[in-house]
């Protein structure tokens, strides 16, 4: 099995699954649930610079790094 | 009447329903928080009247930010006796779990896929009526924009609402701590219990008081072991719950043909940081100077309020005044000095109208694109630096159409921090569209002033956004948004909306403005107003300006629209220019919010809040222009 890594470690065009929200920020984790980011979600780094743009299904979320840097992915081979 | 509300996520197509529905016009663009406030509507259904409501987008019975707490209060306190669960076809497996809350709430839900004809371009298939089957209630598809899918709502809402009471689903199951909160309650409450035990659960404080108020002290302790069992819960073990049961219910029926498109170029272009900066600039240049600044302002009012107005229409209606009305008070507030006719409607019609009106055009293009989130994506980092982030770039642009919509449209932002900075900033320093357009104008002459301006604006915009992220305590929230698709506006929508804002503008201003003539002119006979004049002027005069740039302050204190017009027509007398044209409009622009802006403050944050920020406007808008005036007596200018 690949190792984790955070959206700021995925190379930017790769997908991978969800498979931990990490943080102990109860706003942050209850904000990333409601908009639908959740473990077993797959999800696609469309830009890294100057935020974060990742994809899922038909849904483009951008967010700041530090609530990337909470979502652990396991990156598809 | 039998109730219906329009519930679902951000930027579905609730506003979209709701004008079909009711013939009253939302404003509708594309993206995320748009509806801020609860429209009430009346629609005739087949026949029959209901009353219905347009609510401000939400994601989940736990709301984050203000407006979803109005939705979620709107449920609460009117009990709708039907839901029309809008959601987004494409994206329905992100959505199902509000219509599972929907329906464990103990509503009657119609669940309707709108937007199907994205859904179909994308490739989605929904196997609606399946769907239907296991959740037990209607599930239609539709895309509204387009007109379809209307009649087969409308019967729906007939047929379910021709029983006595109206026919509610089967609920989920709920998480086994939520069932056993669930029977220590006793009350009576607008959800089911079980939804009520949860929102306990998550300690929402609406749900807690209501508890509060309804159970007796055995029950309350009764829940109070469940609630701490349920702290001791990871986080997310309910939602994800509620995720999986949206899962299995959707299992098989929700299928994707073909291969994923790319995304276009443009779409690329909007994200990356030089395209971005491309597209602002010839949004600024092409959108802002000149078409609002050089047509609106330039030529659309010369054309207007010299021409039209000033050359016949208002001579014409003073002449036939003079001659019907008897000498006194009354003719003298409709054609004296400060008149209604001779200068409220020639400012409004003729000067600030154009200007706003070519501004609200170019701003609802940015609107219906999906350019405006965007923008926010890219401002970020800089919103990072005031305390801020980018979602307060939506209200802060709304600003330069309306402070008082900018104001209301903070509550898209999380915390009461964000809030009171974006008010302030917008109060400070975010001229509005009659003000940026006039200035545009005036200054367009000598674009050296103008980028000068500008610059003033932004140091100040900066300085006390720092300032005050500094003396405010707590820090700002991360950044999350929807990016909405880009999508081609349509030329009707855009219309609609430009007039629609046109309408409430002008229904705004109107009688602010007859209120001034008639002040003006009390002040006036009372000899008040020479005094008031006189000490404007000393203060215009320490600032290096003309004694008669005090009238236009003096408006400025009712309306900002009204200084810029007042300073518009100063300016095409002669009475100022070059430099002095430059403070002057500096001051103005961060002069004192204007009265219906500071109405919705104190709504919206408080007296105390509303008052400290005007006091401080005025106080940042007097040392800038007195600083800039010093400045621009060195000898290097
Ligand atoms: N293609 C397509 N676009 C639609 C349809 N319905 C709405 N839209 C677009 O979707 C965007 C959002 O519509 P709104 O009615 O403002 O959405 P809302 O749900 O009221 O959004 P909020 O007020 O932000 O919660 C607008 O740009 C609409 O033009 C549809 O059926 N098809
Ligand atoms: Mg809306």
């Amino acid at each position: 099995m690949p190792a984790l890594l955070n959206l700021l470690q995925m190379p930017v065009g790769k997908t991978g699954k969800i498979v931990e929200l990490a943080t102990e920020n109860r706003t942050i984790l209850k904000k990333l649930l409601a908009l639908g980011i959740v473990p077993g979600l797959y999800v696609t780094l469309l830009r890294n610079y100057p935020g974060i743009v990742i994809q899922t299904g038909f849904t483009t979320v951008a967010l700041d790094r530090t609530a990337a840097v909470f979502i652990l992915v396991c990156p598809e081979a | 009447m039998k109730t219906i509300a329009l519930i679902g996520n951000p930027n579905v197509g609730k506003s979209v329903l709701f004008y079909r529905l009711t013939g009253s016009y939302a404003t509708v663009s594309n993206y995320p928080g748009t509806t801020v406030e609860i429209s009430r509507g009346r629609a005739n259904i087949l026949g029959k009247l209901y009353t219905v409501y347009d609510t401000p987008g939400m994601y989940s019975f736990s709301p984050f930010t203000e407006e979803e707490k109005v939705t979620r209060r709107l449920l609460m306190e009117q009990s709708p006796d039907l839901v029309i669960h809008v959601a987004d076809a494409k994206n329905l497996p992100r959505m199902l779990p509000l219509t599972i809350e929907l329906i464990n709430a103990g509503f009657a839900v119609i669940l309707v896929l709108n937007m199907i004809d994205e859904a179909e371009k994308a490739g989605v298939y929904i196997r609606k009526n399946e769907l239907a089957r296991r959740l037990k209630i209607p599930v239609l598809e539709a895309a509204f924009l387009r007109g379809r899918g209307i009649l087969q709502l409308k019967k729906a809402i007939a047929k379910l609402s021709s029983g006595l009471v109206m026919q509610k689903a089967q609920p989920a199951k709920e998480h086994y701590l939520v069932s056993k909160a669930a029977r220590c309650l006793q009350g009576s409450y607008p959800f089911s219990k079980e939804m009520m035990a949860r929102l306990c659960l998550e300690e929402d404080p609406e749900a807690v008081k209501l508890a509060k108020q309804q159970e007796t002290r055995e029950a309350l302790d009764c829940l109070a072991a469940y609630v701490r069992a349920a702290g001791e819960l990871p986080d997310w073990e309910m939602p994800l719950m509620r995720y999986r049961q949206a899962e299995s219910i959707l299992a098989g029926l929700y299928l994707v043909r073909g291969k994923k498109k790319k995304d276009g170029l443009l779409e690329k272009a909007t994200l990356d940081p030089l395209g971005g900066l491309l597209i602002t600039a010839l949004v600024i240049y092409f959108g802002l100077y000149l078409f609002v600044g050089r047509f609106g302002a330039g030529v659309l009012v010369a054309l207007l309020e010299e021409k039209i107005l000033g050359g016949i229409v208002i001579p014409a209606v003073t002449g036939w005044l003079e001659k019907v009305l008897p000498a006194g008070a009354l003719l003298d507030i409709l054609t004296g000095e400060f008149g209604i006719v001779t200068m409220a409607l020639r400012y409004i019609l003729g000067i600030i109208l154009p200007v706003t009106g070519t501004f609200f055009l170019v701003f609802a293009l940015l609107e219906d694109s999906g350019y405006l989130p965007r923008l926010a994506f890219f401002a970020d980092s800089l919103m990072r630096r005031i305390g801020l982030n980018g979602r307060a770039v939506i209200p802060l642009a709304l600003g330069f159409g309306c402070g008082t919509m900018g104001v209301l449209v903070t509550r898209t932002l999380e915390s009461r921090r964000e809030r009171l900075l974006a008010s302030f900033l917008l109060a400070a320093a975010i001229p509005c569209s009659a003000q940026l357009g006039l200035i545009m104008a005036l200054l367009a002459g000598e674009p050296i002033y103008l980028l000068f301006w500008a610059l003033v604006v932004a140091v100040v915009f900066f300085l006390a956004g720092k300032l005050l992220d500094c003396l405010l305590p707590g820090s700002r929230t991360p950044y999350f948004m929807e990016l909405p698709p880009l999508r081609l506006p349509g030329l009707y929508a855009l219309l609609k909306k430009t007039f629609a804002r046109m309408y409430w503008y002008l229904k705004e201003v109107m009688p602010v403005f007859t209120l001034i003539a008639v002040l003006l002119w009390l002040l006036q006979q009372a000899k008040l107003l020479q005094v008031l004049i006189f000490f404007l002027q000393k203060a215009a005069a320490s600032l290096g300006l003309p004694p008669e740039t005090a009238g236009v302050f003096l408006y400025g204190f009712f309306r900002r629209d009204y200084g810029a017009a007042g300073l518009w027509e100063l300016h095409r007398t002669g009475a100022v220019s070059g430099s002095r044209l430059l403070v002057a409009s500096v001051v103005l622009t961060l002069f004192l919010p204007c009265s219906a802006q500071l109405a919705v403050m104190v709504r919206e944050r408080g007296i105390i809040a509303a008052l400290t920020i005007a006091a401080c406007t005025a106080l940042i808008a007097y040392t800038a222009g007195f600083l800039l005036n010093l400045l621009l007596r060195l000898p290097v200018f």
